[in-house]
């Protein structure tokens, strides 16, 4: 698959152009820098490094982490549109094989590039002001992000409608061009002071990270495979399984930086995690139940949870936001992180409930998911706005069924003197939204035992096939 | 023995749409069957039901006794999957494409190219080896397509309008090829529209209308015109009195003259064993009644389809219940025969 996906995508004139274009650029750099190094003592050398340092690293960053990405959007919505996704899908390439082969050749592709602007970061050594490892391991940070927005985009043209990838060509595309254009240059000094490691707290966190961007790319890349797989493939409950090692793992590592960030990003999972529970197709073939009969009561019990689809996902979420409340109390077991906790778990289950009770039999929860968490996101920053400007609580508390609207609100609750209101608005409006989602999947998890019964007489079957093949 | 395609109440809903609603059938082994229906009567999703592309709403579907639902990779180690349309990869030869495909099947080394080789010659494919794979025309794309799907060598093939598109010489040469897989005893699912192609091609004719079955049967029979209760029609001319027919037919009871015609008749036989037939013919020569001609009545199978159609509308009487053809000697023998009993004159 790489091989086939290497020889069309180097080939294409997308990548050539941009790969030439890339070279032209930084040439052009080297000989600026070269003879701004050999005027040296008329200027401030070093300041002239990190400025070459910077424009080198937006430029590196404009190409792997705004085109190189954007070119996966199209990889397998290409292949399903013209059909060919269903001719690999017959051969013995598994669905994730055909999608981590789409990314593999993207992210190789990127690493050509990455290989090809090594050697310009070299130049700022000339002229001074410059921090060789830091560089070094931001470079490096910038083509793991890279590779999990990669990962994004891949899994997305598998499974997203045209508009949601249109939006995220059009509306990604331009944040993040408007970032690097314009944000990421003065974020260059402190990514690299933080990247020089001086405190232990940061050492977690660079591990943190890239468990954080391996998660991602698997997760993404999965959630690819799982669209194009067949439905007697249990892509489901691996899934579920590594995202909560890595929500507890990425946890346990920021909380030494401090509980918040550890909490935003356990919710960043969560949201990834709850992307993929809640959008999944309910149906799976019976086939799927046979591991989990094998362990009694128990498997049964632990298929619950981890069957695929939307019903037992509900379930799986419940249990993700009581391994999340454990982790809290554990570690920081403030009202402050309960309240954000709470806040995070109740907007991700909005858009759950909101298409179990009017859109439950959708095709395409994926996209409906995706589209209201997307506007809830949007709508509560729009508020968090005005209420900065504006201090009107009411109007927070008037769209707190969007929970993080309550978000500004929460520090305040967890001064210790006040009867906690958001915190309890929190618990509230969750807890709404969650019984709403579990008691719209009891109809579906009330099938599961039938599905279990045709599963044991398959599994009995079989193994009495095995013992007697003349049976 | 299972039949090679076993499909037991298949049913696919698309929301409230109905593609799929309840057929059942079997293809027997080494036998070609032609799968008939207007536009959106649900050939293409049982076809890719068939093939582990798509997965039913409820009931089974096997293939060569497997499960598709829950054994999508023994099916597809069995299948060759042809899709009525497809697109091929920009900057690959013909060569790559079907070396990454063969790849993709798991063929190493020598066996690899040997596997190659046998499709691109069997496909006539060798004079395309360096051409690029999305730059040929569409008789040449859906030889390569067959070519893709012949790579593993399956025991069945599933081919969802292959004629589609194809100008009359492309298409002549994928029947002389679908007649060679036929010969060497592969089993055809074939839809198309040409139903006159599938006529010549095909040992049964599947019908399907607004996701329900509505015949299985041979070509044959809905060529010739058998009536419901299995009778079938000749007709006879004759050089001379055209009433010396019918005079014959009074004295020799099994047949009936449904129709006087100018030069001759039109008769029913109550069954249609062409060795009837033949004593009828022999009978008539014998008895001095001057044949010139005897042939069993043929209508085009796009006739036969749309008679079923309108049968269908006027409550279901033109309905053919699917044969038993659970057994692989009994697919459609005895009607079959029916075409060597036709001799075109006397």
């Amino acid at each position: 698959m790489l091989v086939k996906e290497l020889r069309q995508g180097i080939r294409t004139g997308s990548f050539v152009i941009l790969f030439l274009l890339l070279q032209a650029i930084l040439t052009f750099v080297l000989l600026i820098a070269s003879s701004i190094g050999l005027s040296e003592g008329r200027l401030d050398t070093a300041a002239n490094g990190r400025f070459v340092t910077g424009f080198i690293l937006i430029i590196y960053s404009l190409a792997v982490l705004l085109f190189q990405p954007l070119r996966g959007i199209s990889s397998i919505a290409t292949e399903v549109r013209e059909n060919s996704i269903d001719l690999m899908s017959l051969t013995r390439l598994t669905a994730w094989r055909i999608v981590s082969g789409k990314w593999l050749s993207i992210v190789s592709q990127s690493a050509l590039i990455a290989g090809a602007v090594l050697p310009y970061l070299i130049i700022p050594y000339f002229l001074g002001g410059m921090q060789l490892f830091p560089e070094l391991i931001l470079w490096f940070c910038l083509f793991v992000v890279s590779g999990a927005l990669t990962a994004l985009t891949v899994g997305i043209s598998a499974i997203g409608s045209a508009l949601l990838r249109g939006l995220l060509v059009v509306a990604g595309g331009a944040l993040m061009m408007g970032y690097l254009l314009f944000g990421f240059p003065s974020h260059i000094p402190i990514l690299i002071e933080m990247l020089s490691f001086t405190r232990g707290d940061q050492s977690l966190a660079a591990i943190a990270f890239l468990v954080a961007a391996c998660y991602l790319c698997y997760f993404f890349l999965d959630l690819g495979a799982t669209a194009i797989a067949p439905s007697s493939e249990n892509r489901a409950t691996r899934k579920r399984l590594i995202g909560l090692g890595a929500l507890t793992l990425t946890y346990l590592l920021l909380c030494p930086t401090g509980g918040s960030l550890a909490l935003f990003i356990a919710l960043g999972i969560t949201a990834c995690i709850a992307l993929d529970l809640f959008s999944e197709r309910v149906n799976f073939s019976s086939i799927i139940c046979w591991k989990f009969l094998r362990f009694g009561a128990l498997g049964r019990i632990a298929g619950r949870f981890l069957y695929p689809g939307w019903a037992t996902g509900s379930l799986f979420f419940l249990a993700l936001v009581l391994v999340l409340c454990l982790l809290i109390s554990l570690t920081h077991s403030s009202p402050r992180h309960y309240t954000i906790a709470l806040l995070g778990i109740g907007t991700l289950a909005f858009p759950a409930a909101i298409i179990q009770l009017f859109a439950r039999n959708s095709e395409n929860r994926f996209s409906s998911y995706s589209f209201i968490l997307l506007v809830s996101l949007i709508l509560s920053k729009i508020l968090v706005v005005l209420y900065d400007n504006f201090s009107g609580e009411l109007l927070l508390w008037i769209f707190s069924f969007i929970p993080m609207t309550l978000l500004p609100l929460a520090p305040e609750s967890a001064s210790g003197t006040e009867p906690f209101p958001v915190l309890l608005a929190a618990i509230g409006i969750t807890s709404v939204y969650l019984l709403v989602i579990l008691m719209r999947s009891l109809h579906q998890l009330s099938q599961l035992s039938t599905l279990e019964s045709v599963a044991q007489r398959g599994l009995d079957d079989s193994l009495m096939e095995a013992h007697d093949p003349d049976h | 023995m299972s039949a090679a395609i076993s499909v037991r109440n298949l049913f696919r809903y698309f929301g409230v749409l109905k593609a799929v609603d309840g057929i059942s059938f079997d293809i027997p082994h080494g036998s070609v069957c032609g799968f008939v229906g207007a536009n959106g009567a649900g050939k293409t999703t049982t076809m890719r039901m068939l093939a582990t592309l798509d997965y039913p709403t409820m009931g089974s579907a096997e293939i060569c006794g497997i499960n598709v639902v829950d054994h999508p990779d023994k099916v597809r180690s069995l299948i060759g999957w042809m899709p009525d349309n497809f697109g091929n990869y920009d900057h690959m030869t013909v060569l790559e494409y079907l070396d990454f495909y063969a790849r993709a099947l798991g063929y190493t080394g020598d066996e690899r190219k040997g596997r190659i080789e046998e499709v691109m010659a069997f496909a006539d494919l060798m004079p395309l080896a360096d051409r690029i794979s999305n730059k040929l025309s569409k008789g040449m794309t859906q030889r390569l397509c067959l070519g893709r799907a012949l790579l593993h060598d399956p025991q069945v093939l599933i081919m969802d309008e292959p004629a589609a598109g194809l100008d009359p010489r492309a298409r002549v040469e994928l029947k002389h090829l679908i007649r060679i897989l036929a010969e060497e005893g592969k089993t055809i699912f074939i839809s198309s529209h040409i139903l006159s192609e599938l006529g010549e091609m095909c040992d049964t004719l599947l019908f399907i209308n607004a996701g329900r079955i509505v015949h299985h049967g041979d070509a044959d029979s809905l060529r010739y015109g058998s009536d419901a209760t299995g009778g079938v029609f000749y007709d006879v001319q004759v050089n001379g009195n055209p009433e010396s027919v019918a005079d014959w037919v009074i004295l020799n009871p099994g047949v009936e003259v449904v129709e006087t015609r100018k030069r001759g008749a039109r008769l029913r036989l109550p069954n249609p064993d062409p060795a009837r037939a033949a004593e009828i013919l022999r009978g008539m020569v014998k008895d001095g009644v001057p044949v010139i001609e005897f042939h069993r009545e043929e209508r085009n199978l796009e006739d036969a389809f749309i008679d079923i159609l309108g049968q269908l509308e006027q409550g279901g009487a033109g309905l053919t219940a699917p044969p038993d053809l659970s057994t692989p000697d009994a697919p459609s023998g005895e009607q079959h025969s029916g075409t060597e009993a036709t001799p075109p004159t006397a």
